[in-house]
């Protein structure tokens, strides 16, 4: 493994390039070997021991040790470098050299406080402090750096204008002319940073070079507030949060061939945004630190000091207040939004148990499971309370995941057991939700088309209900094998197909994350965010081809984004994404044409940004690939695609027009409110108000980081534009079927939202920084999106949840008595009988009782108003008689309710969505008058009406 | 070298096996032992196909454990989601047989193209060891014990829950031998508790047959074929009514039937339910 010199991507030892930034590691090799070369004819500060041999090559990359047992790379030691590089050897007796011992590394145990038996703090360093610091710390701090610039960070070419701003911190001019105000010490920092950061044109290689070379990795002991202290002049920081050293190509150009010099400034930033400058002591000793200058301490408030510091001065100049304290802000936003190491940690640390808390925090998500499944059990009950029981458990599987992932101290293998473990978790949220039998009405679907798949031994039958779902036999064709080959039912090997492509779909995007980033942290938060989406928890949990379609094209998505990093094993990973895609394609048509439309996408990015010659990419001949095969899934005899999708966008279409030509609220949707459904509580429309708002809000976020980190990035680039379709989307929950539209598109834009978010959290979040407030806010704001996702794609929970019978309400209309109905057509009438019914009673006669549904979608006269007549006339037996209709199944209970999806028998039938009284009970028993219509089943609830004789009667002559 | 390709023996056995035990299932009768199949089928389908395929591509462990998790289960689910394709084009279409046979012989061409890759790597000869220990182990046991308890408790749950009693009750026309006419009718509950039923068959109206008792516990099933005498006419309506032995006054499930009449010839007639003309609605 080797890190990325231009944005510090983990990449293969054979990568070429970044995938990140598309930085040509070649180039970057051979850049540093003449800046190494070119740096061996003038003396410099720093590198008195980095000119040595020791010094790695530039054109050498040292792999990252990785650890056996999580796969993970090893934190490397700050001397890791020099530990490894070969000693001097002297050129008089050909021996090596001895190498300075190491003090500062080795660990001195901690003194002990014999009152309380205590390890005493230490927060000041006396021996360091007082006495000159010995050369080797100096030595490691430089050798450290150098050894990175070396082998990862080439420094840019010193221009004019750095050379010129550099010397405005030149050591005699400070101390010639003290400046105490507050304004002049922006001019300081804008002087260390300004040059590098903001004078250099943006989107250019050697604008991330220069942001690489301001950002120091080093991290020593910071003596100062001891000095501070002593000194007595002002009240000594509490804390010290971190240090920041100048530059290396600044102390180059400034340092008079002195080697490591007394007048080699340090600054020691303090957590209340204070800094002071040291003249540093060196390897020739004599001197102890003296303080140069000292800064006032900011404002209130102040967001990062350390961040102002590479940042411009305010505008305006000495301009004072709000203005002042909001640039300040905007700086510190505008600086995180680019640090280029917002992973680096104060102190590495070093993952002596790979596992972790995976078991702990596994056992938790179990009992949070547990607890969910007390709820459903007490809602079946009707005992009041499951609500709260079932938030407490989606809360025990989620949280205590989500705050490990936030901290550094997890490892890889942890945080992937940790993701499977909750990815598990929810899925078996739903599958508990009805453990027994399918309940979604999309599942219903699919099941007859396995269930025709297995009678028949083929594939391409029909299915009335969903006529396009033969065309897309993905799914039913791994659950009808495992059907077939292991005996289980198709449900019991639906939830297992479902399940692994859960499986599937949380890994790929973790590694697809990780891929992008280059980070398990980032990888880990973006896959906990993608779980936050509406359709996560039930939608694509469920039995449905998108279940499946979603995973493989995810995989397809990190498979594409692997390739663009290797040089070997290329058209092998090639083939890999090829064979996942075919497969995709013909498991769903929505994910196909939406995944076909974002590769489409990334290569008109790819031909703007140019990362890779066209030829090495993956991106254009995939597009190719996938398209020829969508033609010709399209283009099957048959195949209903286009007309499900013209009806789909026709009813989103003709709503939003209604809406928006309709006087006042009539023709639009009302959020919350459903003519049936108990009415949504306020505290939870907040939470699903604040979850749309939270994204919507962090979007621009979004966007910052990426301009400042990622713009390089191709796919990085799409994502971002799925990211900004978002709010486009939130829009159409202002229609009916728009609604079911924007819940669709989350399952897709997450992807893009989840990674965009994690690395926002993770840019404007710095591990180093994280106490326990940032991540306790983070996880609050993770939870609110999850909780708003739940609600806005399923409703509240006590919709979704078991419970007693209601109206047309899918899940909750699926009970025995319907399904015992179903069984008894199947048993009694035979298959394929053409049978009229309602919404939930169709999917029930389709698939348990394989009957051949009546409906608008599979091309048949719409029949609805004989349901809403009340007499059965001479209008009403030509509708039966041009559908077909053999047989009429009537479920009396709908007289009782108003239907909770909004309409009884079809979308468009009328009053649907506006009914505000249940249909009358004497148009459902309206057949019992009609001689020619047999009453030939009755169950109490669900009548059968054979309409046969009327259908098949001779004309009246 | 035996251990270096263990992994694809194992691969093939699995393979072999799982062909092996669908021919014994389906020739021997053996197909209701769905532990069995189902531990053989689930590597089969999810596992052999994607992992096989994948050390067949990526020479020198070019995959770490975490991806090469991800492209075993891609690689699976594809394999198998495009073999459904190649197999509805054989006439065996996609069963039991056809599915092992194909999917092994995946398994086992991928498997021999990985063991050729193989000869030219050098051995891996670091051990493979779990960073598991006792104690997290047997957490992570506790955990998964939670969740398989989870699932059962839930599985009580659903099976527990109440709904609504009912009781069905259905008559269908059918024919007896020697072309007489008949109708078959049947009462199945699935009250909460058994429950006494009385039945009452009438013909144009006319009481024709009677069970005053018919003791029926939960998803017990009761049918009857009833002949039915064609005395003149063209058309007879024929009813059942139910009635629970403590209710006798309350009509507790109908159905009705119309039925149409045609001679063949001396005693031998024809019902039917269609061909019947619509009534004067006008």
């Amino acid at each position: 493994m080797q890190r990325c010199p231009n944005c510090g991507t983990v990449l293969p030892n054979n990568a070429g390039f970044c995938a990140h930034c598309g930085f040509s590691l070649k180039s970057a090799a051979d850049k540093a070997s003449r800046t190494k070369s070119a740096s061996r004819t003038s003396a410099r500060i720093g590198d008195v021991k980095v000119k040595e041999p020791p010094v790695l090559p530039a054109t050498k990359k040292t792999p990252l040790p990785v650890e056996p047992e999580s796969g993970e790379i090893k934190e490397q030691p700050l001397l890791a470098t020099i530990e490894e590089t070969p000693r001097p050897v002297e050129p008089e007796s050909g021996k090596m050299k001895n190498m300075p011992a190491l003090p500062v590394i080795e660990e001195t145990p901690r003194p002990i406080e014999p009152e309380s038996g205590k390890i005493a703090p230490v927060p000041t360093l006396p021996v360091v402090e007082e006495t000159p610091r010995p050369a080797e710390l100096e030595d490691i701090e430089v050798k450290e750096t150098m050894a990175l610039s070396a082998i990862e960070k080439t420094p840019p070419p010193v221009k004019p204008e750095d050379i010129e701003v550099k010397e405005t911190i030149a050591l005699p001019a400070m101390k010639k002319t003290p400046r105490p105000a507050e304004a002049e010490d922006i001019e300081v920092k804008e002087t260390m940073a300004l040059s590098a950061i903001e004078k250099t044109p943006p989107g250019g290689e050697r604008d991330i070079d220069s942001l690489n070379t301001i950002a120091m990795p080093v991290v020593p002991q910071t003596p100062g507030p001891v000095q501070n202290k002593g000194r007595g002049k002002r009240p000594a920081p509490s804390s010290v949060e971190m240090q920041k050293t100048l530059p290396v190509a600044a102390v180059e150009k400034k340092a008079p061939q002195k080697g490591l010099s007394d007048q080699y400034p340090r600054v020691d930033v303090y957590s209340d945004g204070t800094f002071v400058m040291y003249r540093g002591s060196s390897s020739t000793g004599g001197k102890s630190q003296s303080t140069i200058r000292r800064s006032n301490p900011p404002a209130k408030g102040d967001p990062d000091t350390m961040a102002t510091l590479l940042l411009p001065s305010a505008p305006g100049g000495k301009t004072k207040g709000p203005i002042r304290r909001a640039w300040r802000v905007i700086s510190a936003i505008l600086a995180r939004a680019q640090d280029p190491e917002p992973e680096r940690l104060k102190r590495p640390e070093a993952h002596t148990n790979p596992v972790g808390w995976l078991p702990v925090l596994a056992l938790t998500s179990a009992l949070g499971l547990f607890t969910v499944v007390t709820a459903y059990n007490a809602a079946r009950d009707n005992t009041p309370g499951a609500e709260l029981y079932f938030w407490l458990g989606i809360g025990l599987i989620f949280l205590p995941a989500t705050v490990r992932f936030l901290f550094a101290g997890a490892s890889r293998l942890e945080r992937v057991g940790l993701l499977c473990s909750v990815a598990i978790c929810l899925y078996l949220v739903k599958v508990t939700l009805s453990p027994i039998y399918f309940i979604q009405y999309d599942e219903f679907l699919h099941w007859s088309t396995v269930n025709d798949i297995v009678a028949t031994g083929h594939l391409f039958a029909q299915n009335s209900l969903l006529p396009v779902s033969p065309f897309y036999p993905g799914l039913e064709i791994v659950t009808a094998a495992l059907s077939n080959l292991s005996g289980l039912s198709t449900f019991q090997s639906g939830l297992v197909v479902v399940g692994m492509a859960c499986l599937l779909m949380v890994l790929s995007l973790y590694l697809l994350s990780e891929q992008l980033t280059g980070s398990a942290r980032i990888a880990s938060i973006a896959t906990i965010i993608y779980m936050t989406n509406p359709h996560f928890l039930l939608f694509d949990s469920q039995f449905a081809y998108e279940s499946l379609a979603l995973p493989l094209a995810t995989f397809v998505l990190f498979a594409m984004t692997r390739y663009e990093l290797l040089n070997n094993n290329r058209r092998w990973v090639l083939l890999a994404a090829w064979l996942a895609l075919a497969a995709m394609i013909v498991t769903h048509h929505l994910t196909n044409f939406i995944f076909e439309g974002l590769f489409l996408l990334w290569a008109v990015i790819y031909l703007f940004l140019r990362p890779l010659p066209l030829r090495k990419s993956i991106v254009i001949p995939t597009v190719i690939f996938g398209l020829i095969l969508t033609v010709i899934t399209v283009t099957i005899i048959g195949n209903t695609v286009i007309s499900y999708f013209t009806s789909f966008f026709g009813d989103v279409g003709g709503e939003i027009a209604q809406a928006l030509t309709s006087s006042g609220a009539s023709g639009s949707r009302q959020l919350f409110s459903n003519t049936a459904a108990q009415p949504t509580p306020l505290w939870e429309r907040l939470i699903s108000l604040a979850a749309v708002g939270l994204i919507t809000a962090s979007i621009p976020f979004y966007l910052l980081c990426f301009w400042r980190r990622y713009r390089r990035n191709a796919l990085l680039w799409l994502f971002c534009i799925m990211a900004m379709l978002y709010p486009v989307t939130q829009v159409l929950r202002l229609t009916d079927t728009g609604a079911e539209a924007a819940d669709r598109a989350s399952s897709f834009i997450f992807i893009a939202i989840s990674l965009l978010s994690a690395i926002a959290i993770a840019q404007f979040f710095p591990v180093r920084f994280l106490k326990w407030k940032q991540p306790v806010l983070i996880c609050c704001a993770i939870f609110v999106l999850f909780m708003g996702g739940i609600i806005l794609g399923n409703g509240i929970p006590t919709s979704f949840m078991p419970g007693p019978y209601q109206v047309v309400a899918d899940a909750r209309s699926i009970e025995p008595e319907g399904i015992q109905a179903a069984i008894w057509a199947h048993t009694y009438l035979g298959p394929d009988n053409r049978v009229a019914t309602d919404r939930d009673n169709q999917l029930l006669m389709s698939a348990y009782g394989d009957q051949y549904i009546v409906s608008s979608i599979a091309g048949d006269p719409d029949i609805t108003d004989v349901f809403f007549s009340p007499v059965v006339d001479t209008y009403e037996i030509s509708l039966l008689k041009a559908a077909h209709v053999h047989y009429l199944v009537i479920d009396m209970r709908l007289s009782k309710g108003l239907p909770q999806i909004g309409y009884y028998f079809e979308p468009g039938e009328p009053g649907a969505y506006t009914r505000t009284k249940p249909i009358d009970a004497q148009f459902l028993t309206k057949f019992d008058t009609v001689p020619q219509i047999n009453r030939v089943f009755d169950s109490g609830d669900i009548v059968i009406y054979d309409t046969g004789g009327l259908i098949n009667a001779p004309a009246q002559p | 070298m035996r251990l270096r390709n263990l992994d694809l023996f194992l691969a093939l056995g699995i393979a072999v096996l799982n062909v092996v035990w669908a021919i014994v299932a389906t020739t021997a009768g053996l197909a209701n032992l769905t532990a069995i199949s189902t531990i053989l089928a689930l590597p089969l389908i999810f596992v052999l196909p994607g992992y096989t395929l994948t050390e067949a591509l990526f020479k020198n462990h070019a995959l770490e454990i975490v991806q090469l998790l991800v492209f075993t289960i891609a690689l699976s689910l594809a394999v198998s989601i495009l073999s459904g394709f190649a197999l509805n084009l054989l006439p065996t279409g996609l069963h039991t047989l056809p599915w092992a046979v194909w999917l092994g012989t995946f398994t086992a061409i991928f498997a021999l193209i990985a063991y050729f890759r193989r000869r030219a790597q050098p051995l891996d000869a670091q051990p493979w060891k779990s960073p598991f220990r006792l104690s997290t182990s047997l957490l992570s046991g506790l955990a998964i014990l939670v969740m398989v308890l989870s699932v059962v408790y839930s599985v009580i749950g659903a099976e527990q829950q109440s709904h609504q009693a009912f009781t069905n009750l259905w008559l269908l026309p059918t024919t007896q031998a020697g072309n007489t006419c008949a109708v078959s009718f049947g009462v199945q509950s699935f009250e909460a508790a058994p429950v006494n039923y009385h039945i009452v068959v009438t013909i144009n109206n006319a009481p024709t047959a009677s069970w005053p008792s018919i003791l029926l516990a939960p998803k017990q099933q009761w049918t009857h074929v009833e002949p039915i005498t064609v005395t003149g006419g063209t058309l007879l309506v024929v009813q059942v009514q139910l009635y629970r032995a403590n209710q006798p006054q309350v009509v507790y499930r109908h159905v009705d039937l119309t039925l149409h009449i045609a001679s063949k010839g001396g005693t031998k007639y024809q019902c039917t339910t269609s061909f019947i003309s619509p009534p004067a609605l006008d």
